[in-house]
């Protein structure tokens, strides 16, 4: 290509760029799109709307749903560290009869080890130290360790044969999150950003909270990236509020500044920006305003959200004392529930210290304890309220733990390593059967025998709630298409009302 | 040689369509240029009837062989294929006519094109009804699809089987178009099956011939449908092999038909939708986007269903300046309309009266609004209403009763309304479809008393310090010790905030008359009456476990139960030593020392302590020693200040040795490896 040839390309290139900006944010821009049908000029390709339209907010790149939605919002209570499921909900009398037995082979069948046990030379079965009760309509079984979900178990789906393909923390909580064990790619709550938009202009749609866990205090470290946007739009990165005075960092004006300065700061940041996206229209400007203009209207709608003095004592009653501790799981899900009155779409908890390799009696039992109630008080809430209609509460890790003891088995203590073959899951709320128990494991926890659901398919089931059909939701990157559930996924249709 | 020349008719759907485009062509310019004519116009037409006249020659000739290869109606065929002929002839006689104009030609060439145009449609019509079949122009998809209200009534030929091969097959295999000889329309022509036999006979493996060409891999030839053409879906597979297994019976009704569950889930699938939502759907027309742009101008408050569905949702939820102009704007779409969200609006009796039109709402969420019974009076005429929500609102028993007029009504939330318990539970009875959401009150109730929670501002303190405690139950007393022995109802009494002159150990419990006391909350409070000048760690701390340096022994800062907190101060099988130098020469009597225990981390209490003492920092005298008992088994996180009564000494300087316990002890799991030493303050009294 000549070098004159190259100049014109360049200034056609620019032209129309310029073109694009002025007309879209111009008198032009009005006629034409008019003239062009009304949705034309309402949004570029990451969902951040033009000036013309409501200044406002981020609108979805999906104009409407692909089919009915039957949940509005999301609430994901990540048990991050891989809860026992051994302890909790899948009751296995064999391993207490075989007890101290080594794990025959053919069970185990050649399953990859992290290399926390693969030095072991034997691999003693250990059951639950834990008694199990049956509740509910269908005579659930549920652990001692979890009374008040228990109460709840009528309203809850619970899943006994969940599987991953990941063995470590790191990679199978970013599986969860982002259908890729390798980082990179945008988390769940981004993608739904991105999909439908804000519900509430004056709230992030992707919000994060996080706790520690008494279990395991030191637990696994969680990374920001787990909230990421990937290779979206950074409009759709989650947000996450802190359990401190300034629940979002930086969203506090200095020292000195008043609103009507602050204000007047952003009119002018924005008319600067305004012209120079009109110079070179580059989307991240427009992004950029968008973001300002967000972090304006999060200085009131999050201290109110944050605010739960006014919640009477009987809630407090509900979701347990620790909710009056900040920063706690149970402050969280009174947190999540608030939040959920506002419209936001997904809301993101993360409990750590669920990661008990050793001495995991006396662990598992505290940690329990931090989740159990509140976890339980968040569904009767939102239903009392009639959120949970069109809510989907979601409980579960990102994998489950081994049905033989991590090092030292004793009369009383004993430890569990990582198990991605079966492991156990919660939802509750819109669009998925109540009182369900779905899928089974064999007799010693290993392997699944019915229904498996790999984590391709929750994340499938969950988007089609929402009215999404998991393989349109695309977004085009380094010349491929990339989806939530990768290249895989199928909507697990059997816990579906 | 004969194969190839068959292979040349295959063209014919690509040629045919020449003809026609530049036949019309012609025509419109013969028209149009008459007004106009020169040499340049005539010169055109000429060559482009010359096109139209071999492009029709072409396509006549592969015509001709493509319905040589056999599969048509033979009648449609005969016409199309002798009307074309026609066609061919007319168009050179057209171009002829043109080219070599005589006098007499001149009328007699338009009305000759005229009729051309007519056979050419024709011939076009006919050719289509060869492909498509006969009647395809004016037969929609949908008057074809068999309703199924009730599955277990369907017959399963007729209903269920025929519609999926009127769906996928007959567009080939049908009487005009019949490919390999096989019709699929009737009963009797598929059990007479097509040029290869029987269709419903075995054959290599599979029970049917019918399966065996669908189950074929889609790069074989005899793949059916063929490649490219609409597949089969698997659900379809399904109900064919199903239908098979049961000796393809033509007359069976699918309930007395054995199956299995995926069948069962398969067949209430092909259930017509009769939810409210799809009933209204039916009957109305999708909403114009323009409206929709409009009416969200200010923030998205209507959003449709989903993608070509007519149906809407208005979300005018903690809209605190609704006027009747918001609902009257919804009027035009009114009907459209499925769920409306008013909760936490300004929503009153008076602006309940705009409701009325809204007769086509399924969901209406009212939580948390003025509204009184009055306002549930119009919502008589909503048929198809089935989630109401009227928690938060002055609803009373009044109110309730209204409801009984709904007939779909299927969920009512009545949390904190007006409404008695009587009410609900006879609602209750007499509605045995609606089910009121309630929660249990008792479900959360406390089985035990919880701790109360100790309150202050800091740990550590100069001179005073003022603590509360709170009880998180109502009706409950606290009782309190400050010496570190356990309380009962018998220590002192919460009245009011304590005030702390001196170092205190406080533990709290909950009492309530009739419960068993809560368990302990216990804190320590430290009076650190000395400034410091430094902190010198003579034994550096673990990389990991650093804190913030020296600094963090003397920050008045206690370290949490996450030891990476900065706060903490971490020895991996080696003791901690330090001296701190003091501002200014003080008697000292006691050294603090604070330090955590958590066997399951490998960390332990302390095992001794030595303390020096020296006024110029140079010469240090030993003053206090003493050993501690090393902990029993336990797994518990404990946090403890560790106070050294130390013989009251005027000094400057002071040591301290924190003798480390070094080694797992012989009862934890992992025995033998290093343990582990942490240190967050040291307060000197």
């Amino acid at each position: 290509m000549s070098e004159k040839k190259i100049i014109e390309e360049r200034s056609l290139i620019l032209n129309r760029r310029a073109f694009l900006g002025k007309t879209a944010l111009g008198v032009g821009g009005v006629a034409l799109a008019s003239l062009l049908g009304a949705n034309l000029f309402r949004k570029d390709k990451n969902g951040i709307l033009t000036k013309d339209d409501s200044p406002n907010g981020v609108k979805g790149i999906l104009n409407s749903l692909h089919h009915p939605a039957k949940i509005k919002r999301v609430i994901y209570l990540f048990q991050s560290g891989g809860p026992s499921q051994l302890e909790l909900f899948d009751h296995k009398p064999l391993l207490n009869k075989r007890r101290g037995e080594d794990l025959p082979e053919s069970i185990r069948n050649g399953q990859r080890l992290t290399g926390m046990t693969a030095g072991q030379d034997k691999f003693p079965l250990v059951g639950s130290q834990f008694k199990f009760n049956k509740y509910g309509k269908n005579g659930t079984e549920i652990s001692e360790l979890l009374p008040y979900t228990a109460k709840m178990v009528d309203d809850l789906c619970i899943i006994k044969s969940m599987y991953t393909e990941a063995i470590n923390h790191d990679p199978a909580v970013t599986f969860f999150q982002t259908g890729s064990q390798q980082p990179g790619r945008p988390s769940i709550g981004s993608w739904l950003s991105y999909g439908l938009g804000s519900e509430n202009e004056n709230l992030p749609a992707f919000t994060v909270l996080l706790s520690r866990g008494t279990g395991r205090p030191n637990g696994q470290p969680l990374y920001t990236r787990l909230w990421g946007n990937g290779f979206l739009h950074s409009l759709h990165q989650g947000v996450q509020f802190r359990a401190a005075k300034d629940p979002v960092l930086y969203l506090n004006d200095p020292k000195g500044i008043t609103k009507e300065v602050k204000r007047e700061m952003l009119d002018n940041i924005a008319a600067l920006n305004d012209k120079h996206y009109q110079d070179n229209g580059d989307p991240e400007i427009k992004s950029r305003i968008a973001q300002y203009e967000m972090a304006y209207r999060m200085q009131t709608s999050v201290p109110n959200v944050m605010d739960t003095a006014k919640e009477p004592d009987y809630i407090y009653e509900m979701y347990g004392p620790e909710a009056k501790i900040p920063g706690t799981y149970a402050a969280n899900c009174l947190l999540a529930r608030r939040l959920a009155e506002q419209d936001v779409r997904f809301i993101q908890l993360y409990h750590m210290g669920w990661d008990q390799h050793d001495n995991l009696p006396g662990a598992i039992a505290k940690q329990a304890k931090d989740v159990d109630q509140a976890s339980a008080a968040l569904v009767a809430d939102l239903k009392q309220r009639g959120l949970l209609e069109d809510t989907l509460v979601i409980w579960g890790g990102e994998f489950g733990r081994t049905n033989y003891s991590q090092g030292l088995l004793t009369e009383t203590n004993y430890g569990r390593d990582h198990h991605p073959r079966s492991f156990t899951m919660w939802m509750a709320g819109g669009g998925i059967k109540p009182g369900m128990v779905y899928g089974e494991t064999d007799d010693f926890g290993y392997n699944i025998v019915k229904d498996p659901v790999h984590v391709h398919d929750f994340q499938a089931t969950m988007l089609h709630l929402l009215g999404i059909d998991h393989e349109k939701l695309t977004y085009k990157y380094q010349g491929r298409r990339f989806r939530l559930t990768d290249v895989e996924g199928h909507i697990v249709k059997d816990i579906l009302t | 040689m004969i194969l190839q020349i068959i292979d040349l008719g295959r063209l014919h759907p690509l040629l045919v369509h020449m003809p026609i485009g530049i036949l019309i062509l012609v025509f419109l310019m013969e028209l149009y240029f008459r007004k106009k004519p020169n040499v340049l116009n005539q010169d055109i037409l000429k060559f482009a009837l010359g096109l139209a006249a071999i492009s029709t020659v072409l396509s006549v000739i592969s015509g001709w062989l493509l319905g040589e290869g056999g599969g048509y109606d033979e009648t449609l065929l005969f016409r199309h294929r002798w009307m074309a002929v026609g066609l061919a002839v007319g168009a050179t006689i057209l171009f002829l006519l043109k080219k070599y104009p005589k006098k007499w030609s001149t009328t007699i060439y338009l009305r000759l094109f005229i009729l051309i145009m007519g056979l050419l449609g024709l011939t076009g019509h006919v050719g289509g009804s060869m492909t498509h079949g006969e009647g395809y122009l004016f037969t929609t998809n949908e008057t074809k699809k068999t309703v199924i209200t009730k599955v277990e009534q369907a017959m399963v030929y007729q209903d269920i089987v025929q519609p999926i091969f009127d769906a996928k097959c007959t567009s080939c295999h049908n009487p005009n178009k019949v490919k390999g000889g096989l019709i699929m329309t009737t009963k009797e022509q598929l059990l007479k099956g097509g040029d290869s036999g029987n269709l419903l006979m075995p054959v290599q493996g599979e029970p049917t011939r019918l399966m065996h060409h669908i189950k074929l891999p889609m790069e074989d030839e005899d793949h059916m449908p063929p490649k490219g053409k609409v597949q089969l879906s698997n659900n379809e597979i399904a109900l064919l092999e199903w239908w098979i297994a049961n000796e393809n019976c033509f007359e069976c009704f699918a309930g007395t038909l054995e199956k299995n569950e995926k069948i069962n889930e398969i067949l209430v699938s092909l259930e017509e939708d009769t939810s409210p939502r799809a009933q209204i759907a039916k009957k109305l027309e999708l909403v114009p986007d323009n409206w929709l742009t409009k009416i969200n101008q200010n923030g998205t408050t209507v959003t449709p269903l989903a993608t070509n569905n007519p149906l809407l949702i208005v979300n005018l939820s903690g809209e605190k300046q609704l006027t009747k102009e918001n609902f009257k704007e919804l009027k035009k779409y009114a009907e459209h309309i499925v769920e409306l969200n008013l909760a936490n609006s300004n929503l009153n009796d008076d602006l309940s009266s705009q409701l009325t039109p809204f007769k086509n709402l399924t969901k209406l969420q009212l939580q948390n609004t003025a509204i009184t019974d009055k306002s549930l009076e119009r919502l008589r005429h909503m048929q198809y209403l089935e989630s109401l929500n009227l928690y938060g609102t002055a609803i009373t028993d009044i109110g309730l009763e209204k409801l009984t007029s709904l007939t779909g009504l299927k969920t009512v939330y009545t949390w904190q309304s007006m409404i008695s318990q009587k009410a609900l539970d006879s609602f209750d009875s007499q509605h045995p479809n609606v089910s009121v959401v309630r929660v249990d009150k008792d479900l959360f109730l406390p089985t035990h008393l919880d701790p109360p929670v100790i309150v202050s501002e800091r740990d550590f303190f100069k001179d005073s310090l003022t603590i509360s405690l709170e009880s998180f139950h109502e009706g409950t007393s606290i009782y309190y010790t400050l010496d570190g022995s356990p309380p009962d109802s018998t220590s002192l009494k919460y009245q009011k905030p304590i005030l702390l002159t001196q170092s205190a150990h406080i533990k709290a419990v909950t009492h309530k008359t009739g419960w068993d006391l809560s368990t302990i909350k216990s804190a320590s409070f430290k009076k650190s009456a000395f400034t410091y000048n430094s902190v010198t760690l003579e034994v550096q701390p673990h990389k990991k476990y650093k804190g913030h340096g020296n600094k963090t022994l003397i920050d008045q800062k206690r370290g949490s139960d996450n030891f990476l907190d900065g706060n903490w101060l971490g020895y991996e099988g080696s003791s901690f030593k330090a001296t701190i130098e003091l501002e200014k020469e003080e008697l000292i009597s006691t050294v603090s020392i604070g330090s955590l225990s958590a066997p399951q981390q490998w960390i332990f209490f302390p095992r001794g302590f030595k303390v020096w003492v020296s006024n110029d920092g140079n010469h240090y005298k030993l003053i206090h020693s003493e050993q501690l008992e090393a902990e029993k088994p336990n797994t518990d996180t404990k946090f403890n200040f560790f106070d050294l009564a130390i013989p009251p000494t005027k000094s400057n300087y002071v040591r301290v040795e924190v003798i480390s316990q070094r080694q797992n002890p012989s009862w934890h799991p992992n025995p033998g490896e290093k343990s582990w030493l942490f240190i967050d303050e040291v307060v000197l009294n």
